[in-house]
Protein backbone atom coordinates (compact mmCIF):
# COMPACT_ATOMS: atom_id res chain seq x y z
CA UNK A 1 0.00 0.00 0.00
CA UNK A 2 0.90 3.22 -0.44
CA UNK A 3 2.20 5.40 2.20
CA UNK A 4 1.32 8.98 0.95
CA UNK A 5 -1.60 10.65 -0.92
CA UNK A 6 -2.18 10.29 -4.46
CA UNK A 7 -3.19 13.67 -6.00
CA UNK A 8 -4.69 14.04 -9.43
CA UNK A 9 -5.62 17.06 -11.18
CA UNK A 10 -6.34 16.15 -14.78
CA UNK A 11 -3.23 14.54 -16.34
CA UNK A 12 -1.18 15.84 -13.85
CA UNK A 13 -0.46 13.80 -10.69
CA UNK A 14 1.22 14.34 -7.29
CA UNK A 15 2.40 11.97 -3.80
CA UNK A 16 2.37 13.98 -1.05
CA UNK A 17 2.74 13.14 2.80
CA UNK A 18 -0.59 11.74 4.60
CA UNK A 19 -2.39 13.81 7.82
CA UNK A 20 -3.24 17.17 6.09
CA UNK A 21 -6.59 18.29 5.08
CA UNK A 22 -7.53 18.49 1.06
CA UNK A 23 -7.22 22.33 1.62
CA UNK A 24 -3.72 22.24 3.08
CA UNK A 25 -2.75 20.26 0.17
CA UNK A 26 -4.52 22.58 -2.93
CA UNK A 27 -2.13 25.33 -0.43
CA UNK A 28 0.77 23.55 -0.96
CA UNK A 29 0.62 22.95 -4.43
CA UNK A 30 -0.13 26.12 -4.48
CA UNK A 31 -3.47 25.60 -5.95
CA UNK A 32 -6.00 27.87 -5.07
CA UNK A 33 -8.94 25.88 -3.36
CA UNK A 34 -11.78 28.59 -4.33
CA UNK A 35 -11.31 26.55 -7.98
CA UNK A 36 -11.90 23.25 -7.37
CA UNK A 37 -13.79 20.24 -5.50
CA UNK A 38 -12.19 17.58 -4.01
CA UNK A 39 -13.27 13.66 -4.50
CA UNK A 40 -11.60 11.47 -2.06
CA UNK A 41 -11.59 7.70 -3.32
CA UNK A 42 -14.49 8.43 -5.27
CA UNK A 43 -16.44 10.63 -3.19
CA UNK A 44 -16.91 14.29 -2.90
CA UNK A 45 -15.85 15.63 0.44
CA UNK A 46 -15.45 18.96 1.83
CA UNK A 47 -12.10 20.32 1.96
CA UNK A 48 -11.34 20.14 5.84
CA UNK A 49 -11.39 16.18 5.29
CA UNK A 50 -7.85 15.13 5.89
CA UNK A 51 -6.14 12.49 3.65
CA UNK A 52 -4.81 8.86 4.77
CA UNK A 53 -2.15 7.09 3.35
CA UNK A 54 -2.95 4.97 0.79
CA UNK A 55 -5.79 7.68 -0.50
CA UNK A 56 -6.53 9.03 -3.83
CA UNK A 57 -7.35 12.65 -3.79
CA UNK A 58 -8.44 13.82 -6.83
CA UNK A 59 -8.94 17.49 -7.85
CA UNK A 60 -11.88 18.78 -9.98
CA UNK A 61 -11.37 22.08 -11.40
CA UNK A 62 -15.07 24.28 -11.34
CA UNK A 63 -13.98 27.16 -13.55
CA UNK A 64 -15.32 27.30 -17.10
CA UNK A 65 -14.59 29.88 -19.64
CA UNK A 66 -15.18 30.89 -23.21
CA UNK A 67 -18.33 32.83 -24.12
CA UNK A 68 -20.31 30.85 -21.15
CA UNK A 69 -24.03 31.26 -23.44
CA UNK A 70 -25.35 27.87 -22.29
CA UNK B 1 -12.47 16.13 12.24
CA UNK B 2 -14.09 17.42 8.38
CA UNK B 3 -16.92 19.79 8.79
CA UNK B 4 -20.58 18.81 9.77
CA UNK B 5 -24.14 18.92 7.92
CA UNK B 6 -25.30 22.01 9.91
CA UNK B 7 -29.06 20.34 8.83
CA UNK B 8 -27.88 17.10 10.12
CA UNK B 9 -24.65 16.52 11.18
CA UNK B 10 -23.48 14.54 8.51
CA UNK B 11 -20.29 14.84 6.87
CA UNK B 12 -20.38 18.05 4.69
CA UNK B 13 -19.66 17.94 0.93
CA UNK B 14 -19.39 21.34 0.01
CA UNK B 15 -19.03 24.79 2.92
CA UNK B 16 -20.33 27.97 1.50
CA UNK B 17 -17.81 30.26 3.35
CA UNK B 18 -20.09 33.29 2.01
CA UNK B 19 -23.03 32.02 3.81
CA UNK B 20 -21.05 30.37 6.81
CA UNK B 21 -22.90 27.12 5.96
CA UNK B 22 -21.85 23.20 5.45
CA UNK B 23 -23.96 21.20 3.85
CA UNK B 24 -23.99 17.34 3.54
CA UNK B 25 -25.15 15.35 0.39
CA UNK B 26 -28.69 14.92 1.26
CA UNK B 27 -29.17 18.60 2.18
CA UNK B 28 -27.37 20.51 -0.15
CA UNK B 29 -29.51 19.48 -3.68
CA UNK B 30 -32.60 20.39 -1.38
CA UNK B 31 -30.70 23.47 -0.75
CA UNK B 32 -30.48 24.36 -4.38
CA UNK B 33 -33.88 23.65 -5.29
CA UNK B 34 -35.21 25.69 -2.97
CA UNK B 35 -33.13 28.89 -3.27
CA UNK B 36 -33.61 28.35 -7.23
CA UNK B 37 -37.15 28.23 -6.11
CA UNK B 38 -36.69 31.59 -4.47
CA UNK B 39 -34.44 33.54 -6.78
CA UNK B 40 -37.47 32.63 -9.63
CA UNK B 41 -39.88 33.96 -7.65
CA UNK B 42 -38.33 36.97 -5.90
CA UNK B 43 -36.59 38.10 -9.37
CA UNK B 44 -40.15 37.37 -10.92
CA UNK B 45 -38.55 34.98 -13.63
CA UNK B 46 -41.82 33.10 -14.74
CA UNK B 47 -44.60 30.97 -13.09
CA UNK B 48 -45.76 27.56 -13.65
CA UNK B 49 -47.63 28.60 -16.66
CA UNK B 50 -44.65 29.67 -18.81
CA UNK B 51 -43.31 27.65 -21.49
CA UNK B 52 -39.32 27.54 -20.77
CA UNK B 53 -36.50 26.73 -22.88
CA UNK B 54 -33.18 25.60 -21.27
CA UNK B 55 -30.04 26.24 -23.12
CA UNK B 56 -28.19 23.25 -22.81
CA UNK B 57 -24.61 22.72 -23.76
CA UNK B 58 -23.82 19.58 -21.72
CA UNK B 59 -21.90 21.76 -18.93
CA UNK B 60 -22.54 20.98 -15.27
CA UNK B 61 -24.61 24.53 -14.86
CA UNK B 62 -27.16 24.00 -17.51
CA UNK B 63 -27.40 20.08 -16.96
CA UNK B 64 -27.96 21.42 -13.03
CA UNK B 65 -30.71 24.12 -14.27
CA UNK B 66 -32.60 21.86 -16.62
CA UNK B 67 -32.36 19.37 -13.76
CA UNK B 68 -33.61 21.90 -10.89
CA UNK B 69 -36.48 23.39 -13.17
CA UNK B 70 -37.69 19.98 -14.06
CA UNK B 71 -37.95 18.41 -9.97
CA UNK B 72 -39.42 21.75 -9.65
CA UNK B 73 -42.30 20.78 -11.97
CA UNK B 74 -41.95 23.43 -14.77
CA UNK B 75 -42.27 22.73 -18.27
CA UNK B 76 -38.60 22.78 -19.12
CA UNK B 77 -37.43 21.55 -22.54
CA UNK B 78 -33.44 21.89 -23.87
CA UNK B 79 -32.17 22.89 -26.49
CA UNK B 80 -29.04 21.60 -27.75
CA UNK B 81 -26.63 23.46 -30.38
CA UNK B 82 -24.26 21.27 -32.39
CA UNK B 83 -21.07 23.78 -32.70
CA UNK B 84 -18.51 21.58 -34.39
CA UNK B 85 -15.94 22.09 -32.06
CA UNK B 86 -13.53 19.03 -32.01
CA UNK B 87 -10.16 19.95 -30.70
CA UNK B 88 -9.10 16.50 -30.37
CA UNK B 89 -11.63 15.81 -27.95
CA UNK B 90 -14.74 15.32 -29.86
CA UNK B 91 -16.03 17.83 -27.38
CA UNK B 92 -19.56 18.62 -29.42
CA UNK B 93 -20.06 14.82 -30.18
CA UNK B 94 -19.68 14.43 -26.30
CA UNK B 95 -21.75 17.09 -24.64
CA UNK B 96 -24.33 16.02 -27.44
CA UNK B 97 -24.49 12.50 -26.03
CA UNK B 98 -24.56 13.60 -22.63
CA UNK B 99 -27.69 15.90 -23.18
CA UNK B 100 -29.30 12.85 -25.39
CA UNK B 101 -28.92 10.92 -22.02
CA UNK B 102 -30.23 13.15 -19.95
CA UNK B 103 -33.61 13.90 -22.22
CA UNK B 104 -33.66 10.15 -22.35
CA UNK B 105 -34.16 9.56 -18.39
CA UNK B 106 -36.73 12.38 -18.29
CA UNK B 107 -39.41 11.37 -20.32
CA UNK B 108 -41.61 14.74 -19.75
CA UNK B 109 -38.93 16.83 -21.03
CA UNK B 110 -38.26 16.87 -24.91
CA UNK B 111 -35.30 18.32 -26.63
CA UNK B 112 -34.82 20.43 -29.24
CA UNK B 113 -30.76 19.85 -31.18
CA UNK B 114 -29.64 22.32 -34.33
CA UNK B 115 -26.65 21.33 -35.84
CA UNK B 116 -25.19 24.71 -36.72
CA UNK B 117 -22.62 23.19 -39.25
CA UNK B 118 -25.77 21.14 -41.03
CA UNK B 119 -27.84 24.28 -40.79
CA UNK B 120 -25.56 27.03 -41.87
CA UNK B 121 -22.81 25.35 -43.94
CA UNK B 122 -20.01 26.17 -41.55
CA UNK B 123 -19.32 25.39 -37.86
CA UNK B 124 -17.76 27.36 -35.20
CA UNK B 125 -14.32 27.08 -35.99
CA UNK B 126 -14.47 27.54 -40.10
CA UNK B 127 -17.14 30.30 -38.41
CA UNK B 128 -14.52 32.27 -36.68
CA UNK B 129 -11.42 31.73 -38.80
CA UNK B 130 -13.01 32.81 -41.92
CA UNK B 131 -14.80 35.95 -40.36
CA UNK B 132 -12.16 36.93 -38.17
CA UNK B 133 -14.33 38.11 -35.22
CA UNK B 134 -12.66 37.79 -32.01
CA UNK B 135 -9.52 38.35 -33.48
CA UNK B 136 -8.36 34.20 -33.84
CA UNK B 137 -10.89 33.30 -30.84
CA UNK B 138 -13.61 31.57 -31.80
CA UNK B 139 -15.47 33.05 -28.26
CA UNK B 140 -16.80 35.91 -29.69
CA UNK B 141 -18.23 34.41 -32.89
CA UNK B 142 -19.39 31.57 -30.61
CA UNK B 143 -21.58 34.12 -28.30
CA UNK B 144 -22.87 35.96 -30.92
CA UNK B 145 -24.51 32.35 -33.06
CA UNK B 146 -25.77 31.03 -29.84
CA UNK B 147 -27.48 34.55 -28.66
CA UNK B 148 -28.80 34.15 -32.01
CA UNK B 149 -30.11 30.92 -32.63
CA UNK B 150 -31.35 30.45 -29.19
CA UNK B 151 -33.15 33.63 -29.26
CA UNK B 152 -34.72 32.71 -33.01
CA UNK B 153 -35.75 29.15 -31.60
CA UNK B 154 -37.24 29.96 -28.71
CA UNK B 155 -39.66 32.65 -30.70
CA UNK B 156 -39.93 30.55 -33.45
CA UNK B 157 -41.00 27.45 -31.24
CA UNK B 158 -43.49 29.76 -29.40
CA UNK B 159 -41.71 29.42 -25.61
CA UNK B 160 -41.60 32.59 -23.38
CA UNK B 161 -38.50 31.85 -21.56
CA UNK B 162 -35.05 31.25 -22.45
CA UNK B 163 -33.00 29.70 -19.63
CA UNK B 164 -29.76 29.49 -19.12
CA UNK B 165 -27.16 28.38 -16.67
CA UNK B 166 -24.87 31.47 -15.98
CA UNK B 167 -23.65 31.44 -11.98
CA UNK B 168 -22.36 34.06 -9.99
CA UNK B 169 -19.04 33.65 -11.07
CA UNK B 170 -19.99 34.30 -14.55
CA UNK B 171 -21.53 37.51 -13.78
CA UNK B 172 -18.86 38.37 -11.55
CA UNK B 173 -16.25 37.98 -14.60
CA UNK B 174 -18.09 39.74 -16.57
CA UNK B 175 -19.31 42.40 -14.40
CA UNK B 176 -15.36 43.14 -12.88
CA UNK B 177 -14.28 42.63 -17.46
CA UNK B 178 -17.00 45.84 -18.09
CA UNK B 179 -16.06 47.93 -14.76
CA UNK B 180 -12.40 47.89 -15.42
CA UNK B 181 -12.78 48.96 -19.32
CA UNK B 182 -15.70 51.35 -18.59
CA UNK B 183 -18.39 49.24 -20.65
CA UNK B 184 -20.87 51.04 -20.05
CA UNK B 185 -23.73 49.78 -22.39
CA UNK B 186 -22.56 46.51 -21.36
CA UNK B 187 -22.95 47.28 -17.77
CA UNK B 188 -26.38 48.78 -18.62
CA UNK B 189 -27.67 45.76 -19.94
CA UNK B 190 -26.13 43.46 -17.74
CA UNK B 191 -29.66 41.89 -15.57
CA UNK B 192 -30.93 38.17 -14.17
CA UNK B 193 -33.50 38.86 -16.08
CA UNK B 194 -33.99 40.68 -19.27
CA UNK B 195 -37.97 41.10 -20.16
CA UNK B 196 -39.25 39.66 -23.58
CA UNK B 197 -39.46 42.27 -26.71
CA UNK B 198 -40.71 42.52 -29.73
CA UNK B 199 -41.90 38.90 -29.69
CA UNK B 200 -38.66 37.38 -28.41
CA UNK B 201 -39.02 34.98 -25.17
CA UNK B 202 -37.77 36.73 -21.38
CA UNK B 203 -34.08 35.53 -21.01
CA UNK B 204 -33.66 34.33 -17.26
CA UNK B 205 -30.43 33.72 -15.31
CA UNK B 206 -32.05 31.42 -12.52
CA UNK B 207 -28.53 30.48 -11.20
CA UNK B 208 -27.00 33.69 -11.03
CA UNK B 209 -26.57 33.79 -7.72
CA UNK B 210 -25.18 30.36 -7.07
CA UNK B 211 -20.91 29.94 -7.07
CA UNK B 212 -19.37 27.55 -10.01
CA UNK B 213 -18.84 25.51 -7.17
CA UNK B 214 -21.84 25.22 -5.62
CA UNK B 215 -22.92 24.24 -9.61
CA UNK B 216 -21.13 21.61 -10.06
CA UNK B 217 -21.21 19.97 -6.59
CA UNK B 218 -25.27 19.77 -7.41
CA UNK B 219 -24.22 17.90 -10.54
CA UNK B 220 -21.97 15.23 -9.05
CA UNK B 221 -23.94 14.91 -5.90
CA UNK B 222 -26.93 14.72 -8.30
CA UNK B 223 -25.04 11.95 -10.38
CA UNK B 224 -25.74 14.26 -13.62
CA UNK B 225 -22.86 13.39 -16.20
CA UNK B 226 -21.42 16.65 -17.60
CA UNK B 227 -18.17 17.65 -19.57
CA UNK B 228 -15.82 17.79 -17.31
CA UNK B 229 -13.19 18.93 -20.37
CA UNK B 230 -13.32 22.38 -20.81
CA UNK B 231 -14.11 23.22 -24.41
CA UNK B 232 -10.72 23.71 -26.49
CA UNK B 233 -10.94 26.95 -27.21
CA UNK B 234 -11.36 28.60 -24.07
CA UNK B 235 -7.67 27.87 -22.76
CA UNK B 236 -6.49 31.54 -22.52
CA UNK B 237 -10.02 32.64 -22.59
CA UNK B 238 -10.53 36.31 -21.00
CA UNK B 239 -13.46 34.70 -18.72
CA UNK B 240 -11.47 32.48 -17.03
CA UNK B 241 -8.56 34.77 -16.21
CA UNK B 242 -11.30 37.17 -13.89
CA UNK B 243 -12.92 33.93 -12.67
CA UNK B 244 -9.61 33.39 -11.17
CA UNK B 245 -8.56 36.78 -9.98
CA UNK B 246 -12.10 36.83 -8.33
CA UNK B 247 -11.56 33.62 -6.50
CA UNK B 248 -7.69 35.33 -5.21
CA UNK B 249 -9.91 37.59 -3.53
CA UNK B 250 -12.22 34.99 -2.85
CA UNK B 251 -9.88 33.18 -0.81
CA UNK B 252 -9.01 35.64 1.13
CA UNK B 253 -12.56 37.66 1.68
CA UNK B 254 -15.08 35.00 1.62
CA UNK B 255 -18.27 36.18 0.17
CA UNK B 256 -16.87 39.09 -1.84
CA UNK B 257 -17.76 38.01 -5.49
CA UNK B 258 -21.31 37.61 -4.55
CA UNK B 259 -21.05 41.11 -2.49
CA UNK B 260 -19.46 42.81 -5.85
CA UNK B 261 -22.38 41.64 -7.96
CA UNK B 262 -25.49 42.08 -5.42
CA UNK B 263 -24.26 45.41 -4.91
CA UNK B 264 -23.82 45.96 -8.39
CA UNK B 265 -27.82 44.88 -9.14
CA UNK B 266 -28.82 46.81 -5.92
CA UNK B 267 -26.94 50.52 -7.34
CA UNK B 268 -28.77 49.16 -10.93
CA UNK B 269 -32.30 49.42 -9.32
CA UNK B 270 -32.48 51.30 -6.54
CA UNK B 271 -30.37 54.07 -7.22
CA UNK B 272 -31.16 53.95 -10.91
CA UNK B 273 -27.60 54.00 -11.86
CA UNK B 274 -27.38 53.47 -15.81
CA UNK B 275 -31.37 54.24 -16.29
CA UNK B 276 -30.80 56.95 -18.92
CA UNK B 277 -28.05 55.11 -20.63
CA UNK B 278 -30.62 52.40 -20.87
CA UNK B 279 -33.60 54.54 -22.40
CA UNK B 280 -30.96 55.66 -24.56
CA UNK B 281 -30.32 52.57 -25.83
CA UNK B 282 -34.25 51.32 -25.76
CA UNK B 283 -34.14 54.37 -28.63
CA UNK B 284 -31.54 53.10 -30.87
CA UNK B 285 -32.52 49.42 -31.37
CA UNK B 286 -34.47 48.34 -34.45
CA UNK B 287 -35.12 44.97 -35.93
CA UNK B 288 -32.79 43.60 -38.54
CA UNK B 289 -34.17 43.88 -41.96
CA UNK B 290 -33.57 40.26 -42.21
CA UNK B 291 -34.25 38.03 -39.25
CA UNK B 292 -35.86 40.94 -37.65
CA UNK B 293 -34.11 40.76 -33.91
CA UNK B 294 -33.44 43.82 -32.10
CA UNK B 295 -30.10 45.31 -33.29
CA UNK B 296 -28.14 48.32 -33.14
CA UNK B 297 -26.69 48.44 -36.91
CA UNK B 298 -27.87 49.98 -39.53
CA UNK B 299 -29.09 47.17 -41.62
CA UNK B 300 -28.65 44.15 -40.94
CA UNK B 301 -27.50 42.39 -37.52
CA UNK B 302 -23.73 41.03 -36.66
CA UNK B 303 -25.26 37.45 -37.29
CA UNK B 304 -26.95 37.69 -40.58
CA UNK B 305 -23.80 39.70 -41.72
CA UNK B 306 -21.50 36.40 -40.93
CA UNK B 307 -23.23 33.95 -43.72
CA UNK B 308 -23.70 34.74 -47.76
CA UNK B 309 -27.25 35.65 -49.05
CA UNK B 310 -27.32 31.40 -50.56
CA UNK B 311 -27.58 30.90 -46.96
CA UNK B 312 -29.67 32.78 -44.99
CA UNK B 313 -32.34 32.46 -47.80
CA UNK B 314 -32.72 28.64 -47.52
CA UNK B 315 -35.95 27.63 -47.06
CA UNK B 316 -37.37 27.74 -43.84
CA UNK B 317 -37.80 24.45 -42.91
CA UNK B 318 -33.67 23.96 -43.19
CA UNK B 319 -33.22 26.36 -39.87
CA UNK B 320 -35.69 24.36 -38.24
CA UNK B 321 -33.99 22.30 -35.05
CA UNK B 322 -35.16 18.65 -34.64
CA UNK B 323 -37.00 17.66 -31.58
CA UNK B 324 -36.56 14.35 -29.67
CA UNK B 325 -39.25 13.07 -26.95
CA UNK B 326 -38.28 10.00 -24.88
CA UNK B 327 -41.15 8.25 -23.70
CA UNK B 328 -41.17 4.53 -22.18
CA UNK B 329 -37.51 4.11 -24.25
CA UNK B 330 -38.48 4.79 -27.25
CA UNK B 331 -37.81 7.98 -28.98
CA UNK B 332 -40.30 10.28 -31.63
CA UNK B 333 -38.48 12.48 -33.74
CA UNK B 334 -40.39 15.19 -35.47
CA UNK B 335 -38.41 18.44 -37.20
Amino acid sequence: MNENVLVTLRKQQWEVEPGKTARQIMEELDLNPENFLTIRNGDLVDDSTRLLAGDHLRLVAVISGGDHAA
Amino acid sequence: MPRKCRKCGQPAVINMRQHKLALCKAHFPAWIVEQTERFIKKYKMFTHEHRILVAVSGGKDSMALWDVLLRLGYQADGLYLGLGIDGGLEYSDESRKIVKTFAEAHPQTRLHILDIEQTYGEGIPALARRTRRGKGKPCSVCGLVKRHEMNRIAHELGYNVLATGHNLDDEAAVLCQNTLNWQVGFLARQTPVLPESAGFARKVKPFFRFYERETATYAIVRGIDYIYEECPFSEGATTIYYKELLNQLERDKPGAKLHFYLSFLKAREKEALFASRQQEEGVSLHPCERCGQPTTAPRLCAFCRLFPEEILNRPQEAFRPITLQFRTGKASQER
